[in-house]
């Protein structure tokens, strides 16, 4: 797996063309890639579910007992036949090195190991985004991006419910009772499978489905820096 | 019954095709464990063994593609494995006619292996023998591991294979993308080395698209295998039929590429999704007259990473072996080692494949840590981050053998030597996991003098590795280089050495370089010499480091001129453009008080102690230290942070400078002097994520606030307590997600029903400042360096 250095550096707030890094921090952010590396427990699952039935509120996934509301998801869902529930993790290893750091007056190292974090995520989710093309090719299907709870208008609250039809916990994830995601660098998310190719097309903009309108890498047209999909209002 | 491996001198064997799409054909295939079907369904079962075997079929393969204890389990059914693979070929046994081989189908575990995900190799293994071994009590008569992307997976289960049976013949068979490389990235010809080498016995590549796509997977296979090999395609590529998908190949279509399938290097040949009997009585039809291809294979040596196959030897090109993962000699390596840490090895990974190594050498032998232990973490993290071979170096067996376990591919065990003990521990090792190995020319009477005698512990060692069932090609020799300052004699011996045991063994051998120069100065350049003199003696690979851009030259020069480099590509290549503009030296400022304002602005911590010692005994007072220099070194880091001329980490560590600084400062006076003020933190109620919180305090601790830090997930109560007892007259509260909002909310309504003399702000992620007036805040902080200035107006 490759964590993408420019991934890391945009999360940190690195602007190109104005940001001046010195070759010490360089190898500090090498370093604290490397280490990030090392303290990684991926690990994923997903369930696909066979039945799936939309309505202009929501989307319903009866095997799993749960209604997935909003106009967005309805979007996202409108030409699936399938669905399949998704969830990844990059374990506790990393987060309780970050804070061991902060204790140890590392801000730095810290600050730039959780980045690393947040890109370990998302690439753990995209290799099982992979296997999930595989397999949906294989049936014939073509899949869709991977929509997370908390994006545009599906609330956090479905976290719960979410985790439950995927058993999150079998992978250790926990979902607190403020629907948070334990560990931090956790995802929990939502994909089509969808018969005709050109309806299961790539996200260009993850922003257009968030409504922060005041982020920085949002108004720098950068690519979102939330990891764990939590993107929310 | 027949012997497979006899019939596949005289004729090409039919697999069968698909048992999932007969049994959704016959409306068998709902939502329940298709391996419960051979208990539940077991007439239906036998019926499609029948219908396969009458169309034609040698081998049909049981309905056990899921029948591991991982995949039963989604079913609840893991305590029957036993039993439905037992069901399992005895309906195929039943089933078949006379005469047709049992082969029992092992499909993927569904879970990623480390260090991809969390499965171990030894999990793997106990798995995947479970289900074997049953099959194989129930008369199984091949095993057909198949459908596998993982190498590492694979390679798990043609082990436990092995062991559980050793006498059935095994089929490994992988699957291929669009691209010609398994999901997780294997291409054909490393799949059949690393499986051949390990005792597959037919090798293979089935569903993966339809003919055309596996035929160019099958020829790639071709060049490289000694085994036979099995195809078994789709039935082309699923297609949208209304709103239906279906395989678009006919019967006829798959029987009319048989022939090309066993031209490309197929000796068995089957189909898979979307395929009835009608395929394989077409393609036994077409392939009734045809022989199995011989074997095209020639000797190489081959190591593989599970990514990518590196070819050692004369012929080849010179491929560097990367020494530094190896903490002898290295204090922060060894020093990390023994705290269970990584990181220091995977920057030396990284960092030696892009200078140059085609191999890295991976030793973590320190004499206090749990080396097997670590080793398989140092070979786990290292083939996660770098995708070339590795080089397995212990001198601990138990420590070599887990590590060739969780290795996804062939790797080089370094070292066997000539003494007796170590032939007997390492060659076993080296062929139960099929890698190659390095000779050392040395014995219990130690490294002779003369190479004629290194020569003879080389030959003895490649003769005793060939009766382990060794192929010569896959044994190296390191013909060991000596101190010239200690034993100036032998150097040339070595180099002789090279000589002898290229002509007399054609096997490719292997050098340490750095030892030859040891105890004498410019190191550099006699390594370099006498690296010249190894590969005009026609060394293969220098073991060497590879941070040292003059052997690495050298290396690329040498390729040239003993003509092992082309046409002078790769030299053409590296050389042509090459810029030697030197970088101008930075300003230094003059006196104390600049160089601690520059180490602020620069984060740089070494030695600010010492600095702030420096500039107080010229005489500034302490206050002058943190207004006139501290201060205004934050600020200026600030606004370049503002600016985006800095990013996050840099304004951390201008504050570790800082901090550091502070510190020190407050040993010489009362605290109180640079107090400004009392500022409560807190990440609300319900809200686990604190980094931003974390990165605002350190800020405003610089700035000589004190700042009292409740922590994450803070009930109301608690702040507005902990404000009271501080008569702090500022909280900062944050809270990252919507879900935690109405709690930022009621802090503050219970901080302002107290009637406190305080003010609120308020940050995190999903806040604005239309958010943080709705919740009455009296400030919204949108990052850290905001909430300093905030600070510097409300206190």
């Amino acid at each position: 797996m490759n964590i993408d250095k420019n991934v890391v550096l945009r999360y940190l707030g690195y602007n190109p063309g104005k940001t001046n890094i010195n070759n010490s921090m360089q190898e500090k952010i090498d370093y604290y890639i490397s280490l990030g590396l090392t303290l990684l427990e991926p690990n994923t699952t997903y369930r696909i579910f066979n039945t799936v039935n939309i309505n202009s509120t929501g989307v319903e996934l009866p095997e799993a007992d749960l209604i997935l509301p909003g106009k967005d998801i309805v979007k996202h869902l409108k030409h699936s036949k399938k669905v399949c529930l998704v969830a990844a993790t990059i374990g506790p290893q990393l987060e309780s090195k970050v804070a061991e750091l902060f204790r140890q007056k590392e801000y730095a190292g810290g600050t730039i190991l959780d980045a690393v974090g947040s890109d370990a995520v998302e690439k753990v989710a995209d290799q099982l985004q992979d296997k999930l093309k595989f397999i949906a090719k294989k049936q014939g299907y073509h899949i869709t991006w991977r929509f997370c709870s908390g994006y545009g208008d599906v609330p956090l609250e479905i976290n719960r419910k979410l985790a439950a039809a995927v058993n999150a916990e079998s992978i250790g994830i926990r979902v607190t009772n403020t629907n948070m995601l334990i560990p931090r660098k956790s995802i929990l998310g939502i994909v089509g499978f969808n018969l005709r190719e050109e309806t299961a097309i790539p996200l260009a903009n993850k922003c257009s489905y968030c409504n922060a309108t005041n982020c920085p890498y949002r108004n720098r047209s950068d690519s979102c820096a939330k990891s764990n999909g939590n993107i929310t209002q | 019954m027949p012997n497979l491996m006899e019939i596949l001198h005289s004729r090409i064997i039919v697999f069968d095709g698909a048992m999932g799409t007969m049994l959704q054909k016959q409306g068998l295939l709902n939502e329940g464990c298709p391996e419960l079907l051979n208990v539940e369904q077991a007439e239906a079962i036998k019926n499609i063994h029948r219908m396969y075997s009458k169309a034609g079929a040698d081998i049909v393969e049981t309905n056990t593609f899921g029948g591991n204890r991982i995949k039963l389990a989604e079913f609840g059914l893991e305590n029957r494995v036993a039993e439905l693979n037992a069901a399992a070929v005895k309906a195929a046994k039943e089933g078949a006619t006379d005469g047709t081989l049992v082969a029992l189908s092992v499909g993927p575990t569904g879970k990623m292996m480390q260090p991809n995900g969390p499965l171990s190799f030894t999990e793997a293994y106990k798995v995947f023998k479970e289900q074997i071994s049953a099959g194989v009590k129930a008369g199984a008569d091949i095993i057909c591991i198949e459908t596998m992307s993982d190498l590492g997976e694979a390679r798990a289960a043609l082990l436990a294979a092995k062991d559980a049976a050793s006498k059935v013949p095994v089929i490994c068979s992988m699957t291929f993308q669009s691209d010609g490389r398994t999901l997780m990235g294997t291409d054909p010809a490393t799949a059949v080395i690393t499986l051949q080498s390990m005792g597959a016995d037919i090798v293979g590549a089935n569903c993966s698209g339809g003919p055309e796509e596996l035929r160019q997977v099958i020829a790639e296979m071709y060049r490289v295998s000694k085994v036979p090999l099995l195809v078994m395609p789709n039935a082309g590529l699923p297609v949208l039929k209304g709103n239906e998908t279906v395989f678009p190949l006919s019967a006829q279509k798959m029987g009319s590429y048989a022939p090309q399938l066993v031209e490309a290097g197929a000796s068995l040949v089957g189909s898979c999704c979307g395929s009835t009997p009608e395929f394989t009585a077409a393609i036994k039809e077409a392939v009734k007259n045809l022989t199995p291809p011989a074997p095209q294979y020639q000797p190489k040596t081959y190591v593989t990473s599970s990514t990518r196959t590196v070819i050692l030897g004369s012929g080849q090109p010179v491929h560097i072996i990367g020494e530094r993962i190896n903490p002898t000699g290295k204090k922060a390596m060894s020093e990390e080692l023994r705290q269970g840490s990584l990181a220091k090895i995977v920057q030396e990974a990284v960092k030696q494949v892009e200078e140059g190594a085609a191999l890295l050498d991976v030793n973590v032998g320190l004499p206090d840590i749990d080396e097997p232990a670590m080793l398989v973490k140092a070979v786990n993290t290292v083939q996660r981050v770098v995708n070339v071979p590795l080089q397995i170096d212990s001198t601990n067996p138990e420590a070599i053998e887990e590590a060739l376990k969780a290795y996804h591919g062939k790797a080089l065990v370094n070292s066997v030597n000539g003494k007796k003990e170590s032939l007997e521990t390492i060659l076993p090792l080296v062929k139960r996991y099929g890698a190659c190995v390095l000779g050392l020319c040395l014995d219990d009477s130690g490294i002779p003098k003369k190479a004629e005698d290194r020569l003879k512990i080389a030959q003895k060692i490649v003769n005793k590795a060939e009766q382990y069932g060794i192929p010569r090609e896959d044994i190296l020799i390191d013909c060991l280089a000596l101190t010239a300052s200690a034993q100036q004699q032998e150097v040339l011996e070595t180099i002789k050495a090279v000589q002898l045991v290229k002509e007399h063994l054609g096997v490719p051998t292997v050098l340490g370089i750095s030892n030859v120069s040891f105890g004498l100065p410019n190191r550099k350049l006699l390594n370099r010499t006498f690296l010249a003199m190894a590969l005009a003696a026609g060394l293969d690979a220098p073991i060497l480091n590879p941070h040292d851009t003059d052997m690495v030259d050298t290396v690329k020069a040498a390729q040239v001129l003993n003509c092992r480099d082309i046409d002078s590509k790769n030299y053409i290549a590296a050389y042509s453009n090459q810029d030697r503009t030197t970088k101008p030296e930075v300003d230094t400022p003059k006196n104390a008080a600049d160089t601690l304002y520059q180490a602020v602005v620069n984060g740089l911590k070494d030695g600010v102690i010492p600095l702030v010692e420096k500039v107080l005994s010229e005489g500034k007072t302490l206050m002058t230290v943190v207004d006139n220099i501290l201060v205004p070194a934050l600020n200026e880091v600030g606004d370049k942070y503002e600016k985006g001329e800095f990013f996050l980490p840099q304004l951390m560590q201008s504050a570790e400078v800082v901090q550091l600084a502070f510190n020190r400062l407050r040993q010489e006076l009362d605290t109180n002097n640079v107090n400004k003020g009392t500022i409560i933190l807190a990440t609300v109620k319900g809200d686990i994520h604190d980094i931003g919180k974390n990165i605002a305090k350190v800020l405003l601790e610089n700035y000589g606030y004190n700042v009292v830090d409740l922590g994450k997930d803070v009930p109301p109560e608690v702040v507005v307590e902990a404000t009271r007892q501080h008569q702090a007259r500022l909280v900062g509260l944050s809270s990252l997600m919507t879900t935690t909002i109405p709690n930022l909310k009621e802090t503050i309504v219970q901080l302002k029903a107290a009637n406190l003399d305080c003010q609120v702000m308020v940050g995190g992620a999903v806040l604005n400042q239309r958010y943080a007036d709705m919740i009455n805040a009296d400030y919204y902080a949108r990052d850290a360096q905001e909430a300093v200035k905030i600070a510097s107006q409300a206190l």
